[in-house]
């Protein structure tokens, strides 16, 4: 178990607080000015330390690799992210230094001014659909045929280091004719004609258990190509 | 002891009591995500923690202006109130 700089200070404050809590519960002092100010220390300025300092490290955790591979129906993803061998274009960034272990939250977080923030509401529907949509019971060969993104990925993410400006891009033939498709998103730089799917082993998945009939494959098709 | 006095001296103490449990309810959470990690904790701790500790703040904060203002209302004596006030000893 690891634990940060302000994990440990969250840990610290919090142990203080309690302490003072805890001794004017015991001893039952009178409530003077002293008093009120230990109390004051102990109910609002520890706490609010603990509070500031919990949200920084807990908002840290939230973009680890590790933390989104903590769901059990993410944990196919998450083997093949860290997975050295492995020639997805999820695992071939994952071992970029640039995305690391933190590869999850640098490909799929929003960008922009609130981009941060958006990202953080959009694991919230995560965690609701997680606890409370079904995707707990789910077994992790289920998960992988039919969870997929809310909404085709945005390209605008994958641009985000690749410009599209430099020569060596330019000079590829369909770049260049598919460049408005690629702009507006509607051909995904992570498609099998393309680089690639980031998540390949899903695709798989849903092929295997596809039928003409199957919902999976209706709801795969509507949606177009995706990550 | 009038009655109105009696109930400003429990309110107070009960508040700042109340919400010294409020605040070790919201201390906990707000740990145990930090030492967990696990996805539901540390959305509890960023929501219910956060809400808890600051639920426990108010309510002292409200004890204290109870008590700051229990003068010009109705107790014109001021001693600090003892933590150990319960219904039997402020007979």
């Amino acid at each position: 178990m690891h634990i940060e700089l302000t994990g440990i200070v969250t840990l610290s404050a919090s142990a203080v607080a309690a302490s003072i809590i805890v001794v004017y519960l015991v001893r039952r002092p009178a409530l003077d000015l002293t008093v009120k100010l230990w109390l004051l220390v102990g109910l609002g300025v520890l706490p609010g330390i603990v509070a500031a300092s919990s949200t920084a490290s807990n908002m840290h955790r939230t973009t680890d690799r590790s933390f989104c591979g903590s769901c059990h129906v993410m944990e196919g993803h998450y083997a093949d992210a860290s997975d050295p061998t492995s020639q997805s274009l999820a695992a071939r960034h994952s071992r970029n230094p640039f995305f690391g272990g933190e590869s999850c939250y640098v490909c799929h977080a929003d960008y922009g001014v609130f981009g941060y923030a958006l990202t953080k509401l959009g694991g919230m529907r995560h965690v609701y659909k997680y606890y409370l949509g079904g995707y707990n019971q789910m077994t992790l060969a289920h998960a992988e045929r039919v969870i997929r993104l809310l909404k085709p990925y945005d390209n605008a993410n994958c641009r985000q280091c690749h410009s599209t400006t430099a020569e060596d891009w330019r000079r590829i033939p369909d770049h260049l004719s598919l460049k408005r498709e690629l702009d507006e998103s509607r051909v995904s730089c992570a498609s099998a004609g393309c680089h690639g799917y980031a998540h390949p082993f899903t695709k798989v998945a849903a092929l295997d258990s596809a039928t003409p009939s199957s919902s999976v494959a209706t709801t795969d098709r509507s949606r177009g190509a995706r990550p | 002891m009038k009655l109105p006095a009696k109930l400003i001296r429990l309110s107070i103490i009960g508040l700042i009591r109340f919400a010294c449990g409020l605040a070790l309810v919201g201390l906990a959470i707000m740990s145990f995500a930090i030492v967990s990690g696990r996805p539901l904790p540390v959305v509890l701790a960023m929501s219910v923690g956060h809400m808890v500790g600051m639920a426990s703040l108010a309510c002292f904060l409200l004890a204290v202006f109870i008590d700051a203002t229990r003068p010009l209302v109705i107790d014109e004596n001021r001693a600090p109130l003892d933590a150990n006030t319960d219904s039997k000893s402020i007979e």
